[in-house]
């Protein structure tokens, strides 16, 4: 059984791994699209970490990065798309067995010890 | 024997689950509670209050037409912060795409249909005109439970919703004070319809707020 958990956190998206990229997708599932400015002050990030982050989410296609001109000056929305909302819920359901798995196992363990 | 990380993103990710549900309970809540208001209020300010300020048709026609843009303008904004929600709740819980786009054909017939219907049967209680919309309501509501509500409570089982049950059942409960308006004094039945319209919606919200607190 406890190789199911491992086989299983092997099989985890590495995009979404990173717990930063993980806040990221989470926020924009939530809260919708999302300025570059705005993900940074509510996930508390910097400019260079959150500029790698998005780039890495865009390059596996998990969100969509648009320019836009808007009454406080030019700004870069970004956007989960249909594959990212996809990836989330694919992650979400494997870290739930994962979890599910591993308190089986502690119980199981708990019998044996008893 | 699991690392922390993975136990703090499943909470994180359980998190947003509930915060999505229960943001989009009292978004249904607060929508239908703000549109009743904004018909309430401006039904009763209207027929009481405009009057009152000018006897000038022109000036009404004005403060009317202001009043109107003002209640569009809001039941617009609800409009849109209810549909954002609906699209995080599909997103996180995989609603199809094809009960997404029924939910528009299924609100647009439940409130249109109906109404028309009970507008076209000849009146056959006195001041029919004036409260066949609170009846037509009812009908409405019934279709919005059973095409709407009961689906989204099938994809998304934690969600719970039971507005527009509650809606029209207390609605119907309460269709004997309508009766007895009716009888006793008809020229004011609209009125009471009204009052009762507001006073279902709230009790509705109400409820709907109350089960959206038990979910965090």
């Amino acid at each position: 059984m406890s190789e199911d958990i491992y086989g299983l956190l092997a099989n985890l998206d590495p995009v979404l791994r990173h717990p930063t990229r993980f806040a990221i997708v989470t926020l924009l599932l939530f809260s919708g699209p999302q300025s570059e400015g705005d993900i940074a002050r509510k996930l508390r990030l910097q400019w260079g970490p959150l500029t790698t982050h998005l780039r890495r989410l865009r390059e596996a296609g998990y969100v969509e990065v648009r320019k836009d001109i808007t009454f406080r000056g030019p700004r870069t929305y970004v956007r989960l798309t249909d594959k990212g909302i996809w990836a989330y819920n694919t992650y979400v359901e494997t870290l739930n067995k994962i979890v599910s798995l591993a308190r089986r196992i502690q119980t199981q363990d708990k019998c044996v010890e008893e | 024997m699991i690392d922390k990380e993975v136990l703090a993103e499943k909470e994180l990710a359980e998190i947003t689950r509930r915060m999505i549900i229960y943001r989009f309970k009292i978004y249904s809540a607060t929508t239908i509670l703000h549109l009743a208001l904004i018909v309430t209020s401006f039904v009763f300010m209207i027929t009481y209050i405009v009057p009152a300020f000018s006897s000038n048709v022109l000036v009404n026609i004005i403060i009317f037409t202001c009043i109107l843009c003002v209640a569009f303008g809001t039941a617009i904004l609800m409009g849109g912060v209810f549909r954002k929600s609906l699209e995080s709740l599909s997103a996180l819980t995989r609603i199809p795409q094809e009960h997404r786009q029924r939910v528009h054909a299924v609100f647009t017939v439940a409130y249109s249909v109906p109404i028309l219907l009970f507008y076209f049967v000849p009146p056959f209680l006195p001041g029919w005109y004036s409260y066949a919309w609170f009846l037509a309501l009812i009908v409405s509501n019934t279709i919005v439970y059973f095409f709407y509500e009961r689906a989204m409570n099938k994809y998304v089982p934690d969600l719970k919703l039971k507005i527009y049950l509650t809606w029209t059942l207390s609605a119907a409960l309460s269709t004997p004070i309508l009766a007895a308006a009716i009888i006793v004094a008809p020229s004011k039945a609209w009125a009471v319809a009204f009052v009762l319209y507001f006073l279902t919606v709230a009790l509705a919200s109400l409820r709907e707020v109350w089960s959206a607190e038990r979910i965090l």
